[in-house]
């Protein structure tokens, strides 16, 4: 299995969030390693989102988004498992960097 | 179980949420899934109305967190490995079924997160999400058939061999 560089993974996840969430809105993506999963590797996936927050929606798409990159990675043989948090630009800077 | 909802509404109401609030939170809203996952199978499997029966504890206990989330993570792909689909007789779980998979991926690490990991930051809206997605994952698993929720939840239940 592959481990994808840091730009790629940038890269497939701006795709994959602007076409759910919206480009224009889609401000910010950033891209850990995380141990969360004791199993398997994983990624952290950061997006900072410039718009309307409702949690029901916002859901649903966390869990579209996690399937669309989790299927853009295993087709290019990576199988880090990626775990999303969407965040507005208060708690971008915030965000858990290492 | 406390409501996950009710939980971080009550924390919010007067002030913002503590950190070891939101904690509480994100971990609530996993086990909210993983009990509604227990109750199904030993209410599948030996009848809701057979609580007092050693059966049902034993079921019910049966489940575990790793063997739910090693299913679950294994049903989250577009096409399912040769294994699952032998046992399953499918190429593939419904969307239901994956939406209720990846969110309890999802979930769980973040409940690990949450109780392990004092690096792991988590914002109020945030945490309102994650508690929203553990209402979406139960919803999404309580709208997939009957016959497709029991082979799933047996799989959850015996390993079996390969």
């Amino acid at each position: 299995m592959a481990n994808l560089p840091k730009t790629e993974l940038k890269k497939i996840a701006r795709a994959a969030a602007g076409r759910l969430l919206g480009a224009a809105k889609v401000k910010g993506v950033d891209v850990i390693g995380s141990d969360a999963l004791d199993y398997q590797p994983a990624y952290l996936f950061s997006f900072l989102y410039d718009g309307t927050r409702d949690p029901q929606h916002e859901a649903l798409l966390r869990i579209r988004l996690r399937q669309k990159l989790r299927d853009e990675l295993v087709a290019r043989g990576d199988d880090g498992y990626p775990l999303i948090t969407i965040l507005g630009p208060l708690d971008w800077e915030k965000r858990q960097v290492a | 179980l406390p409501d996950p909802a009710e939980l971080l509404a009550d924390a919010g109401a007067s002030q913002p949420p503590s950190d070891g609030q939101l904690r509480r939170a994100v971990s609530t809203a996993y086990y909210a899934v993983f009990h509604r996952v227990q109750r199904a199978g030993v209410e599948r499997f030996v009848g809701a109305g057979n609580a007092a029966r050693p059966a049902y504890t034993l079921i019910y206990r049966g489940y575990s967190h790793g063997r739910i989330r090693a299913v679950c993570t294994a049903l989250d792909a577009a096409s399912l490995g040769a294994t699952l689909q032998r046992q399953l007789k499918t190429s593939a779980v419904s969307q239901d079924m994956r939406d209720f998979a990846s969110a309890f991926v999802a979930l769980h690490a973040n409940r690990q997160r949450a109780d392990y990991d004092p690096r792991a930051a988590f914002s109020h809206s945030e945490t309102i999400a994650t508690v929203a997605e553990a209402a979406s994952a139960i919803e999404a698993f309580d709208r997939t058939t009957n016959e497709e929720r029991a082979d799933v939840l047996a799989l959850m239940l015996v390993a079996g061999r390969d």
